[in-house]
């Protein structure tokens, strides 16, 4: 079970006309982004990648800092008609659109690390 | 026989203490809603009758008048009943899955909502509703319903879920494109001396 301190993630992922990227990033940053910050949640990483000839996926890694803060962030939300409004209008605009909430598997580094190293180690007995 | 999950305002409580002594009553209990609850009117009343809650409500002829209630009339999707003594909390969400969502969604969300209890060993007995329209309507559609041995088994492990968290409230999430279900809950839930569910 998660607990206070585990971090919570959100990707969003819309795929959009090239030629409409530019504009949606504009109304992201000027219509959700302020609201967003105000619920608790930091943008991480915002990446931009060609699915096709002339599609473009935005993808947007945001962070809050525990399950508490997520609920909290819902809880904004749910009182506030403005972020459902604008997913509405991008979901008019987008050629396809997902969020996925996420949990960090913050041991998997070092598990994968260990077990790298311990293969390297059997490898070299081998030899 | 109706089971029924309602909502009381919170001046109602005198009115609620005798009701499993009242004609056509098989179960009835009653609490106020703890801190936490939203959505609710202060208290939450589960009855078995073959009397609406209202009427039960206006039987004795004697006290104060009758409460506000919004009342609730449930038609079993699943349930489990897990036995176990003493106290425990009851917990009640009232929600509403926005009109035209195609049936095969609303199983789906009804699928994982009763799938939560394999994953968060807290809930003990539980039960998810359809409200039966055909009894009373209502503006809700459905009830989900948990008994916890504790405060903490819901305000914790309920919550704190991964289950819960990254894929339940996508349903309810109104930025998710595949959310179906109102902003507008109930969240109540209140202490119980022995088995509701």
């Amino acid at each position: 079970m998660s607990g206070r301190g585990t971090e919570v993630h959100i990707l969003d992922r819309v795929v959009l006309a090239g030629d409409r990227v530019e504009p949606w990033l504009a109304e992201f940053r000027a219509r959700y982004l302020p609201g967003a910050r105000e619920r608790g949640m930091t943008v991480s990483r915002l990446w931009r990648s060609h699915t096709g000839r002339d599609t473009v996926a935005v993808q947007i890694l945001w962070s809050l800092p525990g399950v508490p803060s997520f609920y909290a962030m819902r809880g904004m939300t749910a009182r506030d008609p403005r972020p459902a409004a604008f997913w509405s209008w991008t979901d008019d605009l987008a050629v396809t659109r997902e969020r996925r909430v996420l949990e960090p598997l913050e041991t998997w580094e070092a598990t994968e690390l260990s077990e790298t190293s311990e293969k390297s180690e059997t490898w070299e007995r081998i030899v | 026989m109706t089971r029924w999950t309602s909502l009381v305002a919170a001046g109602g409580a005198n009115t609620l203490t005798d009701a499993a002594a009242r004609p056509g009553v098989r179960a009835s209990s009653a609490g106020p809603d703890l801190e936490g609850s939203f959505g609710g009117l202060g208290l939450s009343w589960d009855l078995t009758s073959d009397r609406t809650p209202a009427d039960v409500l206006t039987a004795s002829t004697a006290g104060p008048p009758a409460p506000a209630v919004d009342a609730v009339a449930l038609l079993p999707v699943a349930c489990r009943r897990v036995l176990f003594d003493g106290p425990r909390v009851k917990r009640t969400l009232l929600l509403t899955v926005r009109p035209g969502t195609p049936a095969e969604v609303v199983a789906r969300f009804e699928a994982d909502l009763a799938a939560m209890p394999e994953h968060i060993t807290t809930i003990r007995s539980w039960a998810l509703s359809k409200v039966d329209q055909t009894v009373s309507p209502s503006s809700w559609t459905h009830a989900w319903e948990q008994e916890y041995a504790d405060v903490e088994g819901l305000n914790g492990a309920y919550l704190r879920h991964p289950y819960h968290w990254t894929h339940v409230d996508r349903w309810f999430d109104p930025e998710m494109p595949d959310s179906i279900v109102a902003p507008k809950l109930a969240h109540v839930f209140r202490r119980a001396q022995g088995p509701v569910l």
